[in-house]
């Protein structure tokens, strides 16, 4: 297996932790796919998403301010933006 | 539901806009033609009156309204005649910003519900965030007891509510969990959604981030809130 096809399963993997709510595991995965692509937006997106999830907000501001460096334009982290900043704290 | 909003400085006018966004019959009140232009489009009827003239106050209906926030504090004297003529005409609920502790006193005083002091809440509020950043709100609701929302603490991460004995050695309750979830929308992309859980079940697990809503005497609440 390629490192490509290794990173498409991993970020697979992380959804489905992700979305059945262990962010601990979820959260290694999606670092482990940073380590061997730090630039993979689909990874940091559902990174912030997670922090984002629980309540980890500077976290989540971290990642998506990363996400919009690489890419000024992308759609769905502004909108991630826009809500953190809409949020209590 | 009928709210009037009478004076429409900065404080009154987004709490006019922001009543009528949320679908309340808001009629807002000034003395300056002014603002009552700029507020038009966005509240439901918009009147330029003196609210110290009784006969006007009436004929708009004030005995109707479900409430009224007196917005004025520039004129602490027009403030306090409007409550009076409000109280006066048995308006159900008379709420009224304050400018100052003595202002205050007398609109207590006068039979004012509820006396506001914005910049002092928020000032408590944001003074309150910056100390304890896990601190979401604690609200007041009697002199003995308090709600307090918070973060799920460290040590109840993964525990169900039965096994925390939040009852038994803090003596606060869990009224709801504000919890979020990554959802996946209709176009495939991932985002998050909230839910509230209203009293939950003592098998409920506290996940981490889970924003506890709890209920409480003070001194309990106190004592859990640094925890």
């Amino acid at each position: 297996m390629n490192v490509k096809e290794n990173i498409e399963e991993l970020i697979d993997q992380a959804k489905i932790l992700l979305f059945s709510q262990n962010y601990k595991e979820a959260e290694k995965i999606l670092k482990k796919i940073l380590k061997l692509d730090k630039d993979n937006v689909d990874a940091l997106y559902h990174l912030g998403i997670l922090y984002e999830t629980v309540n980890e907000h500077e976290k989540a501001e971290e990642i998506y301010l990363k996400i919009l460096e690489k890419d000024p334009d992308n759609k769905e982290t502004k909108e991630r933006m826009e809500r953190l900043k809409n949020e209590k704290f | 539901m009928i709210f009037f909003v009478i004076g429409l400085g900065r404080f009154g006018s987004t709490l006019a806009r922001s009543l009528h966004e949320k679908g309340v019959e808001v009629i807002a009140i000034d003395k300056d033609s002014a603002r009552i232009e700029e507020i038009e489009d966005f509240v439901s009827k918009a009147y330029v009156m003196d609210a110290t003239n009784e006969k006007a106050l009436s004929s708009v209906g004030v005995k109707d309204a479900d409430g009224i926030v007196v917005c004025i504090t520039s004129d602490i004297e027009a403030s306090i005649m409007t409550c009076m003529i409000l109280k006066d005409k048995g308006v159900r609920k008379i709420m009224a910003k304050a400018g100052s502790e003595l202002h205050a006193k007398i609109l207590r005083k006068v039979g004012v519900d509820r006396v506001i002091f914005p910049e002092q809440e928020m000032a408590h509020r944001l003074a309150e965030s910056i100390y304890s950043p896990h601190i979401f709100e604690v609200i007041d609701l009697s002199p003995e007891y308090s709600i307090l929302e918070r973060i799920t603490p460290k040590f109840m991460e993964g525990k169900v509510i039965r096994d925390t004995k939040l009852r038994t050695k803090y003596g606060v309750y869990i009224i709801a969990i504000k919890r979020k979830f990554p959802i996946v929308k209709e176009d495939g992309k991932t985002s998050v959604e909230e839910k509230i859980f209203i009293a939950p079940s003592a098998d409920e697990e506290i996940l981490k981030g889970d924003v506890l809503v709890l209920l409480g005497k003070k001194e309990n609440i106190d004592k859990f809130r640094d925890q």
